[in-house]
């Protein structure tokens, strides 16, 4: 049994004080980052759907129109810049950069990513999250 | 066990510091988070219906009307009038239906977080937007 026990209370709250900083850091720098995502995977909706129009015109004259139209890659890399650029989506964004876009079989595949906006990023150091978003899409004729 | 006469009631006043001090504030802390994440929310989802309304419509006069209509419908599943946002629509070609052009639409709200009932309201602009390019079998 402790004979004195001044300055108990003290600790008490300079022991929940701390709790409750790091519970409230944690939990608006979660937010933060679920509501970038969700805004990156807009984006990663965009720029497929951008690129998902980039289509390959020497194939269809070569092989006639099919159900999936036929995307050109270099096209559809030049659409997804485009995009970024025209919509000011750059701008909602910290080093926002297109990982791939990749066309197989009519189907286009854009993957971005960017820095995850950190309001208590300072208590976390030089470590800043990545985000990452993928998008897919397909051109149907008809 | 010896227990100290002047430690009578310790344990209900540090329940109460603990309370008053810790939990009454991260609840309305985590409130007013939650409401913000929310709003946002809605506001990007019908940012993005919005714009896909307005890019796959026949005429740019039914594009308008369009995607007006769907941002309120959206806006109303989460429960927000249209009423009480501000929604642009822009587009980074003139007129807007020509191939290659970028079609944002923006979302603003001048939203109050509830912060201890009516007393500590604060207002936080919050934005939701999304662009989408012209479908080139339109333009």
């Amino acid at each position: 049994m402790l004979r004195d026990e001044r300055g108990s209370v003290m600790l008490l709250g300079i022991g929940l004080s701390i709790a409750a900083l790091m519970i409230v850091t944690l939990a608006v720098n979660i937010s933060s980052v679920w509501v970038a995502r969700h805004a990156l995977d807009s984006v990663a909706d965009g720029c497929a759907l951008a690129a998902a129009q980039a289509v390959d015109t020497g194939a269809i004259y070569r092989q006639g129109v099919t159900h999936v139209v036929p995307l050109d890659q270099n096209l559809a890399r030049r659409y997804v810049a485009n995009y970024l650029a025209a919509g000011g989506v750059r701008s909602r964004f910290t080093d926002l950069k297109v990982r791939s876009v990749h066309v197989y079989q009519g189907r286009v595949r854009v993957e971005v990513q960017a820095l995850a906006p950190m309001p208590f990023g300072y208590l976390l150091g030089r470590m800043r999250p990545v985000i990452v978003s993928a998008a897919s899409a397909v051109d149907i004729a008809g | 066990m010896k227990i100290p006469k002047n430690e009578t009631g310790n344990v209900s006043l540090e329940f109460i510091a603990v309370v008053v001090a810790l939990l009454i504030p991260l609840t309305f802390i985590a409130g007013a988070v939650s409401s913000v994440v929310k709003t946002n929310l809605a506001q990007e989802a019908a940012a993005r219906a919005g714009a896909r309304a307005f890019v796959v419509a026949p005429t740019s006069q039914l594009a308008y009307f369009r995607a007006r209509a769907v941002i309120a419908t959206v806006l109303s599943d989460y429960g927000i009038q249209s009423s009480q946002v501000a929604s642009t629509i822009s587009c980074s070609q003139k007129p807007c239906f020509m191939r290659g052009g970028v079609v944002t639409v923006t979302i603003k709200r001048n939203f109050t977080v509830p912060v201890l009932g009516h007393w500590l309201n604060r207002h936080v602009l919050v934005t939701g937007s999304q662009s989408v390019m012209v479908n080139g079998a339109n333009s």
